[in-house]
């Protein structure tokens, strides 16, 4: 009987190739007053993270600092966090109040069903999805540990770079944004945007 | 089902435009007990979303030999879990299969799915919502299932098997600051009599009850079935201050074999925000002490545990006859530094006219309460009382570097047989290293005492984050002048895709909190875990 279970796996495997790269599907949730929202509309046609959490994660908690830096940074240039909650009825009456003590500026929705959660493929909390200007899924992260953020915002300056976004109405802390690792080549995005060329492997990791 | 799942990857041929994605999780564990071919458990788990335009199919496989908590599922056709369709445009939504429902805050009808719990009250049948413009919505739901419920934690006892066909109708009313829901379900639940002889095992009124009558039925063994009928109402309102939240929920049932009863669930809750000082006040009161009820999973009001060490402590909330209350009180600093004041308290109804209940007054009474005097607590022993007390202090330095946490936990109860007392302090320190690398130390210490008898445990774990790639952790366990349960456990992201974690040693039960997430994990005696997920 575990030969038909993995059998379908493998042929579901291959399948996956035949799709059309991972969209970005449509979904109606409730912010913290009720309102219903689509989240192909907070997309709006830039890079997006969506992230998902709950009240008892502790490494949910600490992540959410850090998108909220990002939220504030990068948002000039079309990039957007979406925090989704996916406490149920048991516990769901506190979010907001946590959500109000950290003064967080993304988007925060209620997912209390986890269907969400579950159409994005995610298991457990902290999950985090990266979306292109395109609605395309580039990038998938289950847990956090502090420090991850920092390959995190590598890769959200990738998705502003590959969008392509005009360098004259860039907004200057990208132009100066380095990321300075020891002993690694640091990235600097004005040349990238000037020369229009991908990032060198050396310096994509 | 066979057919079903080859219709299923046939149509994915056929139709191009079809968007989809799957996701699998695999636990393997051997003990010292088990064998290779005869693991300690063997789930898995895939999870397939298919969609068509504006239709979406969820469907979950399992294959689990056996499973962590459960009964195997080695055949084909055991293995379809969830399988629903939803159809939705801007005028009405349609769900066809299995039905998971939240409605208000869930006093009357929640339906969910927790596998760690092997967990699943969903219903089969059918929710149709129609959106008659932007502020009103009408709801019906049909649907029939029988659900499995257990009543004893040990997973080889059988648990119940109760059927049930539910009809529900409703309405939401959407405004700026201001939302009400209405619903009534009817509902007929189907009792066979071994079902009802094992209800006589429940530590509750309901269980009292169901031994009374065992003497009066056993030679007839009747099956027993009643229809129950229930009435919802809350409404939410939102201020640039705060929120309020009320609902109410009307019971008309039966006891199994008796008289008809009338009960009620209530939920209210207020929070404020008065100069960054955020204050929570939760009041439940849920009483219908003689129904076994399957579908209502309203707040729980009390906090849930992030302490590994006070999470195996934690209160068991019984839906059909609890009431108390939560306060909690917080302020984030502009530092960074976060203070958190929590205090709940709970207790059951009681049916006997010789003990006073206990009045509103007793039940607030915050300031006698928060002397934690035991004798307080002891004057309410016959009405189960439950207490939590939870102080927490936490925030970074300036240089955003390295992270703490203190907290203090008090918990007191008493359960039907027994009273619990347990004191922990959980600590959690994190230091972040250059390139992305951190250390992260738990560390926590509680007295607990069951009855008279005191018992001190130990909780040290330290783990290793490398640039978000791989992760390495210790798990050091112990009770004094006792057990001691060791592990280790490494986690390798091989991708942004798939993640590997493999685990050596003995684990206690209850949260475990590695590599980035923390999970509820089941006791684990000397031997290998592995956990695969992967998203495709």
């Amino acid at each position: 009987m575990p030969k038909y279970f993995f059998k379908i796996i493998l042929l579901l495997f291959f399948i996956s190739f035949i799709f059309s790269q991972d969209k970005l599907p449509t979904a109606f949730l409730k912010d913290l007053d009720g309102k219903k929202i689509d989240i192909l509309d907070l997309h709006n046609n830039g890079p997006m993270a969506i992230s998902f959490w709950f009240l008892a994660c502790e490494p949910c908690k600490k992540e959410m600092k850090y998108l909220d830096q990002f939220n504030n940074k990068y948002s000039e240039n079309g990039f957007k966090v979406v925090s989704v909650n996916t406490d149920n009825s048991r516990t769901i009456n506190r979010v907001k109040p946590y959500i109000n003590s950290k003064k967080y500026s993304f988007t925060v929705l209620n997912d209390p069903k986890s269907f969400f959660l579950r159409k994005l493929g995610g298991k457990i909390c902290p999950y985090l999805i990266l979306v292109d200007k395109d609605g395309n899924i580039v990038s998938k992260h289950t847990g956090y540990n502090p420090g991850d953020e920092i390959k995190l915002e590598k890769e959200i300056i990738e998705l502003l770079v590959d969008a392509k976004i005009d360098s004259t109405i860039l907004d200057s802390t990208i132009l100066d944004s380095t990321i300075k690792l020891e002993n690694e080549k640091p990235i600097i995005l004005p040349d990238l945007i000037e020369t229009n060329e991908p990032l060198d492997e050396d310096q994509k990791e | 089902m066979r057919r079903f799942l080859y219709l299923n990857i046939l149509i994915t041929f056929i139709y191009s435009q079809i968007d989809g994605n799957f996701s699998l999780e695999s636990k393997y564990a051997k003990d010292a007990a088990a064998t290779t071919k005869d693991p300690t458990f063997f789930e898995n788990i895939l999870d397939i979303n298919l969609y068509i335009d504006d239709l979406y199919i969820f469907s979950q496989l399992e294959y689990s030999s056996p499973p962590l908590i459960g009964h195997r599922k080695e055949e084909l056709s055991d293995m379809l879990n969830i399988f629903y369709i939803e159809y939705f445009d801007d005028n009405f939504d349609l769900t066809i299969g299995n039905l998971y429902l939240l409605h208000g805050k869930g006093l009357s009808l929640h339906t969910y799915q927790d596998q760690n719990i092997d967990y699943d009250n969903s219903i089969y049948g059918i929710e149709s919502t129609y959106h008659i413009n932007d502020n009103f919505d009408f709801f019906t739901i049909m649907g029939r299932r029988e659900i499995i419920s257990r009543i004893s934690p040990i997973p080889e006892d059988n648990p119940l098997s109760i059927d049930n066909r539910l009809i529900s109708i409703g309405t939401y009313c959407n405004f700026d600051r201001v939302n009400f829901h209405y619903l009534s379900m009817l509902y007929e639940q189907y009792y066979q009599y071994d079902d009802i002889y094992m209800m006589k095992d429940l530590s509750s009124l309901l269980g009292d009850y169901i031994e009374g009558i065992l003497p009066m039925i056993e030679n007839d063994t009747p099956d027993y079935s009643m229809k129950n009928i229930e009435h919802n109402f809350g409404f939410n309102y939102f201020n640039d201050f705060g929120d309020l939240s009320y609902e109410r929920s009307l019971i008309y049932y039966h006891k199994i074999l008796g008289e008809r009863e009338t009960g009620s669930r209530e939920y209210f809750s207020t929070y404020i925000n008065f100069h960054g000082i955020n204050i929570i006040l939760e009041h439940k009161d849920y009483n219908t002490p003689y129904l076994y009820s399957l579908f209502s999973n309203p707040p729980i009001g009390y906090r849930e545990s992030t302490s590994i060490l006070s999470s195996r402590n934690v209160h068991t909330l019984d839906f059909n006859n609890e009431f108390g209350h939560q306060l909690e009180i917080n302020k984030s600093f502009d530092s960074g530094t976060t203070i958190l004041f929590n205090y709940a308290f709970a207790m059951h109804h009681k049916d006997d006219n010789n003990i006073k209940e206990t009045n509103i007054y007793n039940l607030y009474g915050y300031m006698k309460n928060l002397l934690l005097d035991k004798n307080y607590m002891h004057k309410f022993q016959n009405f189960n009382p439950y207490r939590q007390l939870y102080l927490e202090f936490s925030g970074w330095d300036k240089e955003e570097e390295f992270y703490y946490r203190f907290g203090y936990d008090y918990i007191q109860e008493y359960l039907a047989t027994y009273y619990i007392l347990a004191k922990t302090l959980p600590m959690q320190f994190v230091y972040k290293l250059n390139q992305g690398n951190s250390v992260n130390i738990y560390f926590e210490i509680q007295d607990k005492w069951k009855d008279d008898v005191k018992s001190s445990y130990w909780y040290f774990s330290p783990s290793y984050s490398h640039y978000g790639e791989w992760s390495f952790s210790l798990f050091f366990d112990k009770q004094k002048n006792a057990d001691e349960w060791i592990g280790v456990d490494y986690t390798i992201n091989i991708n942004n895709l798939n993640q590997l974690s493999l685990f050596y040693g003995s684990q206690q039960g209850g949260l475990v909190c590695a590599n980035g997430s923390c999970v509820i994990q089941p006791e684990f005696d000397e031997g290998v875990k592995a956990t695969y997920r992967t998203s495709f």
